[in-house]
């Protein structure tokens, strides 16, 4: 998902640059206009914790994917991966309880980031 | 994870949440028995679950804050089972679920009805400000009450939460619809004027919809479109920019998130994406878009889940819809007129300034295309022949000007005639007493030169007005106080095309006779007196003036695109008037392009179209109450008078009406009292014919040797040789409207080529045989077509408003010169083949060009341009080859054989026509074929050769002036 990638991309530049990376990163305005300082770690993380989701269930991080990071209405998101709405309705709750556990858990919320 | 704890672990989780909250660690301990692990797990989740009523603290984290947006708009309080009980409302079952929450159908136990209930974010219960702004608001939603607007009813507000309570709309949502294709036009024309006019009434009101998409507009089984949710997005907005209406407070950035979600992306206008508040335009855009999904059955910016199976992505939102550009809708779908792709154009502009300003404007355009759309529905293009030798074409005006109509309609009672003779009369009108006609007249059918005559009604004879004065002179006008005579002097033919209108002015003399008086001296197609008789109003090239008679001044009220025929309204407040096709109008030609009615206010201003601009809509007058027009139009199949119905502000009120069957109308003329209306019978034919091109010795030959080669009475314009000598093509309205034909060069059957209701011309043979290049309407307006040569595939090569035509090859059958009006002068573009597809029209002439010809070499484009000119294909420096004189005025050309003269048309100061050629290399002028039977003349410009024939068109006329009687 393009929007997700966009977003993480963004984050990790935006983390390189803290820690003093190349000077002039090209960043789509679009993105830069979305993400704060302060959401990029988070960002990072949530797509750290959709990998781990994905792992075990990847409908339901799909299903996240899509309502979260692309904003789709819950039967586009049905027909896009050809489930019911109420299977897309019971995903999108299981993976909002998932993932919150899993942020919250995580302590300061930055995972470990060394792939950069 | 094992799979089947995984799905142990989700199981459990499910019922759980189904259950209420206190019951749920019982289930829970039951369930998992003596697995401590997965009790916990379980129990971790929902801890985590956000529908369990409880606030959770998220401060802990700020990653928890890109969920928590969602959490706390989308806080629901309680999940509603079927049987509970919110006030009077009964819940029945889950009706769907939308972006803030589920929303129920439920049961209004008073009203015995069902209602629709939307849950609110649970922050409404703890903000009085915005529960005081909620309920301003909903008030005003409240108020919308319009049929195509579903209804807002209550707004509950309970210890548990905010409910509101709409109006339940049954029937499929247009998304749904939508997933099995575009749907008809008819169907989408009325859906989208459901939808303009809910936007119309909303945004009166205030209320924007800001999320207007076809999961949000139900259509009943009628037809009718509903739309969902308005104004609701605002109304659940969190004070942060949720879809872009407040400005956002608190933190700027997490508003801005937000916006990205909280608006469609497929639907969402450039502001909206970014971040700018909204207002009406934006849901013109977001209309513009669902019109496109309607018409193609694709998103105009297809930015969301393809239905592939693979991982649909979504690519960069905002800066697709920022940059991105739809396909054109032609491409997606060629049975979409040119007028409704205009329409969604001018939603869809990316700066709203730039797009309609009111749902009102779009509205209106939408409603002159159904008016347009049901009059090309009803009856059949079909045109009544004109038979053998006109006689019998008379008897069917005589039998058939009697319409039937409701009782207080106008409707014609009696018909005469009033001219009886050989030559043609135009223009009749009468004297404001009633008691005169005054007509142009006395032209053979050859010169076209007419004066302006006046006799008594009731018959008598006829005085020349004109007699002694130099020119031609049509379309008398009588001033209001009937004393005095405006018409319009022309010193030189008119010229077919693409040169300027040229000489003609407007003079005024007194019906008594006498000297006459110039008002107006540039090229004057059309005037019209105001009701004090202190003004003219007159129409040249794009504009129209308004010009005082006693003194110099004069006055630019309108400009449209190529006015004339103009009429005054008695009231004074109008002036209507035709809009394209003058050569109508000042040649005498009957021909079918197409022209609108428009009015505009006599103050000045901008035009208003009235009609469709698809068939011949010519000649407005008004009716003495200035509330109707009565104008010729041939969208019935023959030219016959039609009335228009008009608001006190200039609005048509109905579709117009027929009045007449058959007439032939060439234009029409009311008098005063508005009860009797007179009109020319103008009856023609263009046919077929061919000549030899004499030796190279012999002196010019008579037309007289000419040979006919088709025998139907129809208007032929185009014809083309093809190269082999094996085929002739040519248009011809044989069939109803104009259609491409082609026969055997030595004779035999004619066979149709085109089918499309809508016009085609000028067909032109590809030097290999194997293709037509022709020009059709069938967009809407005149673009370039090529078809294979048994006229199947169709492919269209230009695809914009402007007019194109005149098609012509190059000799490698490559590319295609044509005639554009783009930039306002008509000059040449050449279009190329680029593999199997044609590329873009490139433009090859800056300094004007018509008809162009390419060398059957290829080393020469030659082409019309203040004379016969030639160029390379490459483009420089240009050669004057003939010189366009006022006696001597070249029209039309064609290459020889051998490349090496040139044959072209050119006509005199007396409209006679003739054959000449030319050397390209220099040489003297040679005069080929001199038409010269009066009763045969050839009004046309176009013929094409082969090595050893011309072939060309050759009319007859006849028009005579007849008298309808109307009344009420």
């Amino acid at each position: 998902m393009v929007m997700r990638h966009l977003l993480v991309d963004h984050a990790r530049q935006r983390r390189r640059e803290k820690r003093g990376g190349p000077a002039a990163v090209h960043v789509p305005l679009e993105v830069a206009v979305i993400l704060s300082p302060e959401q990029v770690d988070e960002v990072v993380a949530i797509d750290l914790a959709l990998n781990r989701l994905a792992n075990v269930d990847e409908r339901k991080s799909k299903v996240f994917e899509m309502r979260f990071f692309g904003g789709l209405s819950l039967e586009e998101t049905a027909e896009a991966l050809q489930i019911s709405p109420t299977t897309v309705v019971r995903d999108w709750r299981f993976a909002r309880a998932w993932l919150r556990r899993e942020l919250t858990a995580g302590g300061d919320g930055s995972g470990p980031l060394a792939a950069d | 994870m094992a799979v089947d704890r995984w799905q142990q672990i989700e199981s459990l989780f499910e019922h759980a949440i189904a259950l209420a909250l206190p019951d749920r660690e019982e289930y829970l301990r039951k369930a998992c028995a003596d697995d401590l692990d997965l009790y916990r797990e379980v129990a971790s989740l929902l801890e985590h679950d956000d529908s369990d009523g409880q606030e959770q603290s998220w401060a802990a984290t700020a990653a928890a804050q890109l969920v928590v947006p969602e959490a706390h708009v989308r806080d629901r309080v309680g999940r509603l089972t079927p049987g509970t009980a919110l006030g009077p409302y009964i819940i029945q079952d889950v009706a769907g679920v939308g972006a803030m929450g589920e929303v129920y159908r439920a049961r209004d136990a008073r009203l015995d009805r069902d209602v629709a209930i939307k849950t609110l974010p649970v922050e409404f219960a703890h903000d009085s400000h915005r529960r005081a702004r909620l309920e301003r608001e909903a008030r005003v939603l409240g108020s919308l009450n319009h049929p195509r607007i579903a209804a807002i009813h209550d707004l509950l507000e309970t210890t548990d939460g905010t409910y509101l309570v709409l109006e339940f709309v049954p029937g499929m949502d247009l998304a749904s619809r939508l997933r099995s294709g575009p749907l008809p036009l008819h169907e989408t024309l009325r859906i989208s004027h459901d939808l303009a006019d809910a936007l119309q009434a909303a945004h009166a009101k205030g209320v924007v919809h800001s999320d207007l998409k076809p999961a949000n507009i139900k259509v009943s089984e009628e037809g009718h479109a509903k739309v969902l949710d308005f104004g609701v997005a605002k109304l659940t907005s969190t004070g942060t920019a949720e879809v872009g209406i407040d400005v956002p407070h608190g933190d700027p950035s997490r508003g801005a998130f937000q916006t990205l979600l909280g608006g469609t992306p497929a639907y969402m206008s450039p502001e909206q994406a970014a971040g700018e508040p909204v207002d009406n335009r934006t849901d013109i855009w977001a209309f513009g878009c669902v019109f496109y999904e309607l018409l193609t059955g694709k998103r105009a910016f297809d930015v969301g889940a393809t239905s592939s199976a693979a991982m649909p992505s979504l690519s960069g939102l905002p800066g697709q819809i920022l940059s991105a550009q739809p396909a054109h809708i032609g491409q997606l779908n060629p049975t979409v007129p040119r007028r409704v792709e205009q329409i969604v154009d001018r939603c869809l502009r990316r700066n709203r300034d730039d797009r309609y300003q009111s749902a009102t404007a779009l509205l209106t355009d939408l409603q002159d295309v159904e008016a347009e759309w049901e009059s090309r529905r009803s009856p059949a293009r079909t045109r009544h022949r004109v038979l053998n030798a006109f006689g019998i074409a008379m008897l069917v005006a005589v039998g058939s000007a009697f319409y039937f109509s409701q009782p207080g309609e106008l409707k014609v009672e009696r018909t005469r005639r009033l001219t009886v003779d050989s030559e043609l009369e135009l223009d009749p009108a009468l004297s404001p007493d009633g008691t005169m006609l005054a007509y142009a007249g006395g032209a053979s059918n050859e010169t076209e030169r007419t004066d302006i005559f006046v006799r008594p009604l009731s018959g008598g004879d006829s005085v020349n007005l004109t007699r002694d004065i130099q020119g031609g002179h049509r379309w008398p006008r009588w001033s209001p106080d009937g004393k005095v005579i405006a018409f319009i002097t022309r010193y030189q033919v008119a010229p077919l095309y693409a040169e300027s209108v040229g000489d003609a002015i407007i003079q005024v003399m007194s019906v008594l006779g006498g000297a006459a008086t110039t008002i107006a001296n540039a090229g004057v197609v059309g005037h019209t007196w105001s009701p004090d008789g202190k003004k003219i109003a007159y129409a040249s090239g794009g504009e129209i003036y308004v010009a005082e008679l006693n003194g110099t001044t004069r006055s630019r009220i309108a400009e449209a695109y190529q006015p004339h025929s103009l009429s005054w309204s008695p009231d004074g407040k109008w002036i209507a008037y035709a809009s394209g096709n003058p050569e109508y109008l000042f040649r005498m030609l009957g021909n079918q392009a197409p022209a609108a009615v428009e009015i505009v206010s006599a103050g000045g201003g901008m035009p208003r179209r009235l009609t469709d601009n698809t068939s011949l809509n010519m000649s407005p007058v008004w009716t003495p109450d200035s509330r109707s027009l009565l104008f010729v139009s041939d969208r019935g199949g023959t030219r016959d008078v039609f009335e228009l119905k008009l608001s006190g502000s200039g609005e048509p009120v109905g579709a117009p009406r027929r009045l007449t069957t058959g007439v032939n109308a060439l234009s029409v003329e009311l008098s005063k009292d508005g009860r009797h209306l007179a009109y020319p019978m103008f009856l023609s034919k263009n046919t077929l014919w061919s000549i030899a091109i004499p030796e190279t010795s012999a002196s010019a030959v008579s037309i007289a040797g000419a040979r006919p080669l088709t025998s139907e009475v129809e208007l032929i314009e185009g014809v083309s040789a093809s190269k082999d000598g094996l085929w002739l093509a040519f248009d011809s309205n044989r069939g109803g409207n104009q259609d491409i034909y082609r026969m055997p060069r030595a004779g035999g059957k004619v066979q149709q080529l085109t089918t499309d209701s809508r016009d085609d011309f000028l067909p032109a043979w590809s030097p290999d045989g194997q293709s037509i290049a022709f020009y059709s309407f069938r967009t809407g307006n005149r673009d370039i077509f090529v078809m294979s040569a048994d006229g199947k595939d169709v492919q269209q090569l230009t695809n914009d408003p402007a007019q194109e035509r005149y098609p012509s090859w190059s000799p490698d059958g490559q590319s295609l010169i044509f005639d554009s009006d783009k930039g306002g002068r008509p000059q040449l573009f050449i279009v190329s083949k680029e593999g199997a597809t044609w590329g873009l029209p490139r433009q090859f002439t800056t300094d004007g060009g018509v008809l162009a010809k390419w060398s059957p070499d290829g080393q020469y484009i030659a082409y019309l341009s203040g004379g016969i000119r030639i160029a390379r294909p490459s483009g420089g420096a240009t050669q004057l080859i003939v010189a366009r004189q006022q006696s001597f005025a070249p029209e039309y050309l064609a290459w020889s054989s051998d490349g090496q003269t040139l044959l072209f048309k050119a006509r005199d100061e007396n409209n006679r026509a003739g054959f000449w050629s030319v050397p390209v290399h220099g040489g003297p002028l040679r005069h080929l074929v001199r038409f010269d039977d009066a009763a045969h003349p050839s009004p046309r410009i176009e013929f094409a050769a082969d090595d050893k024939d011309l072939f060309f068109t050759m009319s007859e006329r006849d028009s005579d002036i007849w008298l309808l009687d109307l009344r009420r």
